[in-house]
């Protein structure tokens, strides 16, 4: 059982650094078992494929007569794709701090291979139920993260709301496991009846992280790319990597046709705000909503491995834009070229993103595939940036763990695309394929060419105004504000008539009605 | 010695040993000691049951006749005998941290005796007299643990609505449930005269209405936990509402027309139901942290209703008795941390606690994750019960379940709502608790054991599977 073993050593590592803070060592030791522990499980994943798939031994719930679901976990191919992705951002994201921490921030490493954990532990998950449980696991991690950083009231609030918004998600997936309940079928994902599947596509959408737009914590940069990436990034794959399991084949076509409609626009708004937005960091929520957008189609076509593919491509590539800090050129060259794994070429990670059909080709092929070479060309140009800090200014061990943290991104990208799961080694679409390289070089060309005369990010960050969407969401939230106050008054007013001087006579008037009301029953 | 004198006689003459006493602290030990010790002995010598100890043979008498009535414990209420007293060690040990130990303890054991004298006692119609007994000894205790309200600076005196309601409402509940039992003991075996019956059902549902307090008579319930401590008032419901349902189910296991009556599940289901939707929807627009758990709790009574009304009963009084330790839990370290928040303001509106978190962040967290608990939120202890409930209540009607879901999205609302006043603080406000250590401690174990509950229901098993056999027919 080489999933224990994964679990094991990253529990253990949680372990050890609750030891180290408690005994008040050096953070230098916290961060060296954090990197130890994230990279040995990293490199413990890949043996999981000796025995996939395989079923976690979880004590069931008591009470058998008593419980529809009890948790299971059970990993297979698809989990193993999200799971080696998930462990090397957590690697990632402890290997690179030291380059974006002035201080050291040993709670934040312990964050990161926390939501490691309880990552591998969501994306196992065999059942709603489960799948639940680790959800609100992961969104607690990011809440109490989230209120040790913030300082002010109103991001504290942002940070409630952003809460509020991932445990609706959860919401509906609990009435998703209702629904499934009613139809008394096994309670396994991969067997949701598709009342329940539209459900779990809401709870997907709200846990995606991208609601409400303005993020808390956004004035600290380091902390936003490290932890709040992890957090981001860790948060959008626990939930994506659903699609791969439903039976996405058994919704109504006109409902299919619908929810590609609204997901190609998503998609095409998303991967525009990408492009255009002045920095990576601020973008982030396009970039979640631009790739789930691609799996979500994927998933709607009928292509689990194309929905993985693309879910697994915004942890790798998104983890390896966020985290790269202290820039260097023959880095940002080297990861130039790493774009070509998200171009759906042949025997690449994304290979696979692009099989099946849309129902109404001629108007969601050239919408999807805009999207996809808007969301190319925004990573272009977010990578030509200059970084926070170069490298070369870096501490001499930095400059080592750096580059290794990267380098367990990379890796994970080449090995997903060669080996590993139904959607490796593929030939995948060449025609597309080569149709966005067609179209990508040019791009890539061109904005190295023009990058002098475009305004620079800081001068972008001047002139950026608030986007219609965050201001059509902030009118929302007003809206629904003046309506619960609208309610609080009318409840209120009942309260004060039941609870005041003629209470007891109001009391005695709705016992009558209910018990008129109880005679028709 | 007979059961009911230790379990019932003993914790009498101790509260007045206990009231006693000088020293708070010594109450508390004493109390919490005293009421494991009852647990330990329901355990270890359950009633009506010989124990052999090398050539010792023990045995506890079930039964004692009292002024020509019998009080009879036997080996069917061991389960109820320890989560009766272990729920009592819980709350006492809880006066650690919030004081009002001489109160609580001494008081409380006294009404718990008598509530379980209630269960105890042959003929049954003398339940209600014990009830209405308990309810009478809680008005010194709550009336002890009045908040003075601090009015535009000056203390001005406690109001006193919500008490003299709760005594009304509680007073109320005995006539008709003595008036029920005299009529139906007349037919116990099966129903002759249809109108009796209608008269008699009648009379016990308005009784048991007024004793559950469930929707329209449950006004009161809000009013007394603003006047009067959280902690206190969180006690004393929570053992009233636990014995009252107990008591509404020795009534249905006892007659056999009541069992099996069709219209049974479908009234408690619309009770139950509209006890639910109306304390989950009030509270999502309450500004008052005392408020808000009265309304929790209010909604567990209606869950309880619910879980009652199921057709499958064992199933049913399953869910009602794995609800039990959860709900006692929840309630407990929430109104611990109301408590403490109020030593603190004073007041518990919104207004005054906004933004303690950084000054009280393990009281923050009993009050936000007690509510989400009770709310069914995923990994916290009334979870896994209160989602098998709703699942079991969507077979059975699809608008049942959507109400439910709509009371739970209301307690989910106002305690996202909490947090977000609490945690409101100033900008630049350093993370600097002012908890006591006793209070870091009790309501971190309390906190542990609500996500334990939560991710591993089987801990509970031992002391609930064996609940429902107390009843002769229900539980079989």
């Amino acid at each position: 059982m080489f999933v224990i073993l994964s679990l094991s050593i990253l529990l253990l590592t949680l372990l050890v650094m609750a030891v180290l803070r408690l005994t008040r060592r050096p953070a230098a030791f916290s961060w060296l078992a954090a990197a130890l522990g994230a990279l040995l499980s990293w490199a413990s994943t890949p043996l999981w494929q000796i025995d996939l798939p395989t079923r976690l031994p979880v004590s069931s719930w008591p009470f058998s007569t008593l419980f529809h679901t009890t948790p299971a976990l059970q990993a297979d191919s698809f989990s193993w794709l999200y799971a080696i992705s998930l462990v090397a951002l957590a690697s990632a994201v402890v290997l690179t701090s030291p380059a974006r921490l002035a201080v050291l921030s040993p709670i934040s490493w312990f964050g990161a291979v926390a939501l490691g954990l309880v990552g591998l532990l969501a994306v196992m998950a065999d059942n709603i139920l489960t799948l639940s449980l680790m959800w609100m696991a992961i969104d607690l991690l990011e809440y109490l993260n989230t209120l040790r950083m913030t300082r002010s009231s109103s991001n504290s609030e942002r940070a409630v709301i952003s809460l509020a918004f991932r445990a609706a998600g959860t919401g509906f997936a609990l009435w998703a496991a209702v629904i499934s309940a009613r139809t008394g079928l096994p309670t396994s994902l991969q067997q949701t009846p598709p009342e329940a599947w539209l459900f779990l596509l809401l709870a997907v959408g709200l846990r995606l992280g991208v609601i409400p737009l303005h993020l808390p914590y956004r004035q600290d940069l380091a902390l936003r790319r490290g932890i709040g990436s992890s957090l981001r990034l860790t948060a959008a794959a626990t939930s994506l990597v659903v699609l791969a399991r439903l039976p996405a084949g058994d919704v109504d076509e006109t409902i299919r046709i619908f929810l590609l409609a609204l997901v190609a626009l998503a998609a095409i708004y998303a991967a525009w705000k990408w492009f255009s937005s002045s920095d990576e960091i601020s973008a982030r929520p396009y970039w979640i909503i631009g790739m789930s957008a691609l799996s979500l189609a994927a998933a709607l076509r009928g292509n689990p491995q194309g929905s993985a593919a693309w879910g697994v491509s915004l942890v790798l590539f998104g983890g390896l834009l966020f985290l790269y800090s202290s820039r260097q050129i023959w880095l940002t060259r080297l990861l130039a070229g790493f774009l070509l794994c998200l171009l759906s070429l042949p025997f690449t990670l994304t290979a696979s993103g692009w099989l099946g059909n849309f129902p109404w080709p001629a108007l969601f092929w050239p919408l999807f595939l805009t999207a996809h070479v808007m969301l190319i060309a925004g990573y272009i140009r977010h990578l030509s940036r200059s970084g926070d800090t170069p490298l070369s200014e870096l501490p001499r061990w930095s400059q080592v763990s750096y580059p290794l943290g990267l380098a367990t991104l990379m890796i994970t990208v080449l090995l997903t695309g060669l080996w590993g799961w139904p959607g490796s080694l593929q030939i995948g679409n060449w025609s597309v394929a080569l149709l966005m390289v067609g179209l990508t070089i040019p791009i890539g060309i061109a904005y190295w060419k023009l990058n002098r005369f475009l305004p620079t990010p800081e001068e972008q960050s001047t002139l950026a105004q608030v986007s219609h969407f965050v201001r059509f969401q902030e009118f929302l939230a007003r809206l629904l504000w003046a309506i619960y106050r609208l309610f609080r008054r009318l409840v209120e007013y009942v309260s004060s008539l039941l609870e005041g001087d003629g209470g007891l006579l109001w009391t005695l008037l709705l016992l009558l009605i209910l018990i008129t009301a109880l005679r028709g029953l | 010695m007979s059961a009911p004198l230790i379990w019932i006689g003993l914790p009498l003459m101790l509260a007045v040993f206990l009231l006693l006493l000088p020293r708070e602290r010594l109450v508390t030990a004493l109390g919490t000691v005293s009421a494991l010790l009852l647990t330990g002995i329901a355990y270890w010598l359950p009633p009506d049951t010989t124990q052999r100890l090398g050539s010792l043979s023990l045995r506890i008498e079930p039964s004692l006749t009292l002024l020509g009535r019998q009080i009879t414990l036997d080996a069917g209420d061991q389960t109820l005998l320890m989560l009766v007293y272990g729920t009592a060690a819980f709350w006492f040990f809880g006066t650690f941290a919030v004081g009002q130990a001489r109160q609580i303890v001494a008081l409380g054991m006294a009404i718990i005796a008598l509530l379980m004298a209630s269960l105890a006692v042959r003929p049954f119609l003398y339940s209600a007299l014990f009830i209405q007994v308990a309810v009478l000894m809680s008005v010194p205790l709550l009336a002890s643990a009045k908040i003075k309200e601090k009015a535009h600076g000056s203390a001005a005196q406690p109001s006193v609505r919500g008490l003299l309601r709760f005594l009304i409402s509680q007073t109320l509940g005995m006539p008709f449930i003595l008036l029920a039992g005299f009529l139906l003991s007349g037919i116990e075996a099966g129903p002759a005269d249809v109108a009796q019956v209608i008269q008699a059902s009648l009379l016990l549902l308005l009784g048991f209405a007024f004793l559950l307090a469930v929707f329209p008579l449950n006004t009161w319930l809000p009013l007394l936990a603003e006047e009067t401590s959280p902690y206190t008032v969180g006690f004393l419901l929570t053992m009233l509402s636990t014995f009252g349902l107990v008591l509404a189910l020795n009534f249905i296991d006892r007659f056999s027309w009541l069992r099996n009556s069709t219209q049974l599940p479908t009234v408690l289901q619309f009770i139950g139901i509209l006890t639910l939707v109306t304390a989950g929807v009030w509270a999502a627009f309450q500004r008052h942290l005392a408020r808000i758990a009265a309304y929790g709790l209010l909604a567990e009574i209606g869950v309880s209703l619910l879980a009652i009304s199921l057709p499958d009963r064992q199933i049913g009084l399953q869910i009602l008795f794995s609800l039990l330790l959860p709900r006692t839990l929840a309630l407990g370290i929430w109104t611990m941390s109301i408590n403490i928040l109020q030593t603190q303001t004073g007041d518990l509106r919104f207004a005054a606690v906004q933004g303690l978190v950084r000054r009280y962040p393990l009281a923050t967290a009993g009050v936000i994750f007690s509510n989400l608990s009770l709310a069914g939120t995923p990994l916290l202890a009334a979870f896994p019960f209160r989602q098998t409930l709703w699942e079991r209540l969507a077979l059975q009607s699809f608008p049942l379940a959507f109400w439910f879901g709509i009371a739970s999205l209301g307690l989910w609302l106002i305690a996202l709502r909490t947090l977000a006043v609490l945690t409101m603080s100033p900008d630049n406000v350093e993370w600097n608790s002012q908890e006591t250590w006793p209070q870091r401690i009790l309501l971190s174990i309390g906190l542990l054991a609500l996500f334990l509950l939560g991710s591993f229901p089987q801990l509970a098993q031992p002391v609930l599977t064996s609940l429902p056999t107390m009843f002769e027919f229900l539980g079989k």
